[in-house]
Formats: structure tokens, sequence, C-alpha cells
């Protein structure tokens, strides 16, 4: 947790690519997620 | 009972919304490019008579149905954060965008109802093809519609009307509000293309039956056609929006364009390096199958992919080695072709330029067909690596969208000039006067 405080504390790079990375990882869940229930077999 | 003013630990709320809402429009854009393209698609086939078509529209809406969930999700996630987290800038919005937001849910009600029903009744209308068709953009309008509705609130908070908050007109007709909802709209099916043919180009690598091979080689040909076409279309309409920030906000222009987060246009520029560069490589592999030799056009298109990669090149140059906020190179002594006048509007320009010869070339080629299935490897790769950087220059242009009203952080604004970051009204120098209140 202290680790990641310090990052956010480096603003704006630090808490742009800590964002960046969050939808990123929200964005290709979802989408996986969405591929895996669409596939018939 | 008073409005409690929550904080969220180490993020900080502002990141949540953002994270939230991002996600959101991801699929929601997709959602909207994704049912005009396949509706256009539909449309084709029924004239055209080619099934593929068909195949291609049936199965984009199959997916856009099952993405509907995540989106719609978001939404009201994002809605329930902006509503706990800050719940007085919630209730301004609400006054003043009252109409707004009550066109907007009926938007996204057809929408839905549209959706599914144009899915559902796919056989069933399967010889009254027409209605089925209008069925489709029916639920693109609608799409639409709901986009423009927030357009409306998001170009309003960083360009708010010299009017009265109660002037729905002037609210919604604000400075920015048509460029924004251009440049969207375009971005939109621009997106949606880069995706298709990144997904294609997936699966393309992935089958091994030929039908599968040349359908998907196919479909990564027809997602790039939307994705670059409407992707050149972008500096131009990009640059008019940019233009109606500078004349009604200028202070918000100068800090995303000079300030402190100059930096994510030269993040943005990369990604457009990325997109340009790899889709006219893609045009030329393409040429190699044309049913008809085209030597002439392949030698213009490699010269074309070189020009294409020079106007990169020149747009990525920053201004000076002083990159971001503690990334400083060289010094921080200012490049040579770094400036935005005139060297980046002669690298946009000649990438808009060079981006319509080219695909000009390559329609032409298409006109008299290719050999599908064939495609390299890296062709593929190509167009993979599109449909992942249009996302990431999304993301990066939203972030950059709202980051300018943060003006350094001094104070930083919800509304711009008119509702601060903590929520509190300013009156003096709001656009729309003493009305919010």
């Amino acid at each position: 947790m202290m680790d990641l405080a310090l990052l956010v504390s480096l603003p704006p790079v630090g808490r742009f690519f800590l964002g960046f990375f969050a939808i990123l990882f929200i964005y290709s869940s979802l989408l996986l997620f969405t591929y895996w229930i669409s596939k018939e077999e | 009972m008073p409005i409690g003013n929550l904080e969220v630990p180490v993020i900080g709320k502002n990141v949540v919304i953002a994270i939230l809402v991002q996600s959101h429009i991801l699929f929601a854009t997709f959602i909207i490019g994704a049912v005009l393209i396949a509706a256009t698609s539909e449309y084709i086939g029924m004239l055209t008579k080619q099934p593929k078509y068909e195949r291609f529209a049936r199965g984009l809406a199959r997916f856009v149905v099952l993405l509907f969930a995540s989106g719609a999700a978001l939404a009201i996630t994002f809605v329930l954060a902006l509503v706990t987290l800050f719940p007085i800038f919630f209730t301004y919005l609400q006054n003043i965008f009252f109409w707004v937001f009550l066109v907007e849910a009926f938007m996204f009600l057809g929408q839905i109802i549209i959706v599914y029903a144009w899915y559902n009744v796919w056989d069933k209308l399967a010889y009254r093809k027409s209605l089925h068709v209008v069925f489709g953009f029916i639920a693109g309008f609608f799409g639409i519609m709901a986009m423009t509705m927030i357009d409306a609130v998001a170009s309003y908070m960083l360009t708010p009307a010299a009017a009265p908050a109660t002037d729905v007109g002037r609210v919604i007709l604000n400075q920015t509000f048509i460029p924004l909802n251009m440049h969207r709209f375009v971005g939109n099916l621009s997106y949606v293309g880069f995706m298709v043919a990144g997904w294609a180009a997936w699966r393309y690598l992935h089958s091994t039956r030929e039908g599968d091979r040349e359908y998907f080689d196919w479909m990564g040909h027809w997602g790039l056609v939307w994705g670059f076409g409407f992707f050149i279309l972008q500096p131009v309409i990009g640059y008019g929006y940019l233009k109606s920030i500078r004349e009604s906000s200028p202070e918000a222009f100068n800090t995303i364009m000079m300030g402190d987060k100059a930096w994510v246009f030269n993040l943005l520029v990369i990604w457009l390096a990325v997109m340009g560069i790899a889709s006219t490589a893609y045009f030329l592999h393409k040429l190699r199958f044309a049913v008809k030799p085209m030597p002439t056009v392949r030698k213009m298109t490699m010269g074309a992919l070189a020009f294409m990669a020079l106007f990169s090149l020149l747009n990525t140059i920053p201004f000076s080695g002083d990159i971001a906020p503690g990334i400083v190179l060289f010094g921080g002594a200012q490049f040579p072709l770094g400036t935005m006048y005139p060297y980046k509007y002669i690298g946009l320009i000649g990438l808009m330029l060079v981006g319509f010869f080219v695909l000009g070339l390559y329609l032409k080629a298409t006109a008299s067909g290719f050999v599908w299935g064939h495609a390299s490897r890296w062709s593929q790769y190509a167009l993979m690596s599109t449909a992942v950087t249009v996302v990431l220059t999304m993301m990066t242009m939203g972030y950059t969208r709202e980051t300018a009203r943060r003006v350094e952080n001094n104070p930083g604004w919800l509304i711009y000039k008119c509702v601060t970051l903590d929520q509190q009204i300013v009156q003096e120098g709001c656009p729309a006067g003493g009305s919010i209140k």
C-alpha cells in the first residue's frame, strides 16, 4: 500500500498511469468475458 | 441532513470517476460505432448479395448485444459514484441539464429496445431485409442521440455558454458542442473499424479452415477501411475542436498544449504514428494480392508509406527536452522542428493528405478485388497494433480533455470558471454569471 501511495504521490504522471492501467484492466477483462460468453462451443 | 464529503483513500475520488467514465466510454462508443457499421454492412450485403457482409453484420450485432451489459453496468456504477462522491456538483448538473438528461435517458432506452429487437428479428425479417436494415439504423440513431446529449454536458463543463444556465438552447449549443460531437462521431466509427480489423487479424491467425481464413482476411480489410478512412478526417476535426477551446477557454487550451499537460499530446501523436504507418504498411502488403496486378499503384503506395513515416516522425518531435513533469532530457533544451507552428501543422496536414492519397489508391485496387486468405502474419500484426493503439488514443484523448479544466490546479474546475473541483460555486468570471446557484 505504501508503494502505491508513493506512486500516486507523483502527480500527474504517476496518477495518469495508475488510471491508465486500471482502465485497460477493466476494459480488457470485460471484453474477454464477453468473448468467452459469446463462444458457441 | 447534511451531505457528507467522502474521500477515496490513496487514489482520490477524481481518479475513481475517471476510471469508471473512461471504461464506460470505451464500451459505449464501441456499441454506437458498431451498430452503424453493422447496419451499413448489412445494407451493402443486401445490395450486393455477398454473404460475407451479412455474416459480418450479424456477428457484430451479436457481439454488441452481449457487450451492452458491460457498458450499461459501468454507466450505472459511474452515476452511482458521481452521486456519492460529488453530490453537490451532481445537483447543479441535474438543474442545468434536466432536459438533456431526460432526453438522454429515453434515447438510451430506445437504443436498448431497438438493438435487441434488431438482433432478435434477424431471421424473422429475412424476407423483409429493408425493414430489418432500418431497425439497425434506428438503433444507430438512438445511440448517436444519446452520445449527443452527453456531449452537451461534457462540452459545457469545459466551455460554459455566456448565457444564463436556464437558457437550454445556449447551454446545449455551447462553443465546443458541435466540434466535440463531430470529433466523437467520426472517432466512434474509426475506433470500431480498427477494433474490428484487430479482431479479424487475431481470428485469421488462429483459423485453419480455408473459408474462415478468407473471411477473416476480408474482415480485417473491411475494418481497416472504416478505421483508417475516418481516422484521416480526425486531424482537421480535432484541430477545429482545439481551435474552439482556444477561443472560449484560452487558459484551458494553454494547459493542454503548452502547460504541464502538453506531454499527453506527445503521447497522442505517437499513437497516431503507429496507426498511420501500420495501416499504410498493411495497404501496401495487400496490394500484392490484387486480382488485377497494379505495379504503379503499389510503387506510389510505397512512396506514400515513406511520407507517412516522415510526417509521423515530424509530429512526434517534442517541443523541448522537458518532456513531462519530472522527465527532463538534454537539459530541457528546445528541439529543432519541435514547435507547433509550422512543423506540427505540416506534420498533421501531411499525414492527412498522404492518408487520403493512399486510401484512394487502395480503394481503386479494392474495386477490382483481392485474393483473400493469403495475407502474411506481419500484416495481421499491423492490424492488431492499430486496435491496441486506437484504445490508447481514446484514453489519452479523454484524459487530455478532462484535464484541460485543471489549469495548474489553481483551483481546477468541474465546470470551467463556475464550479471548482471541491464543488464550490464561483460567480465572478463564470460565463453563466450568477445563474448557477
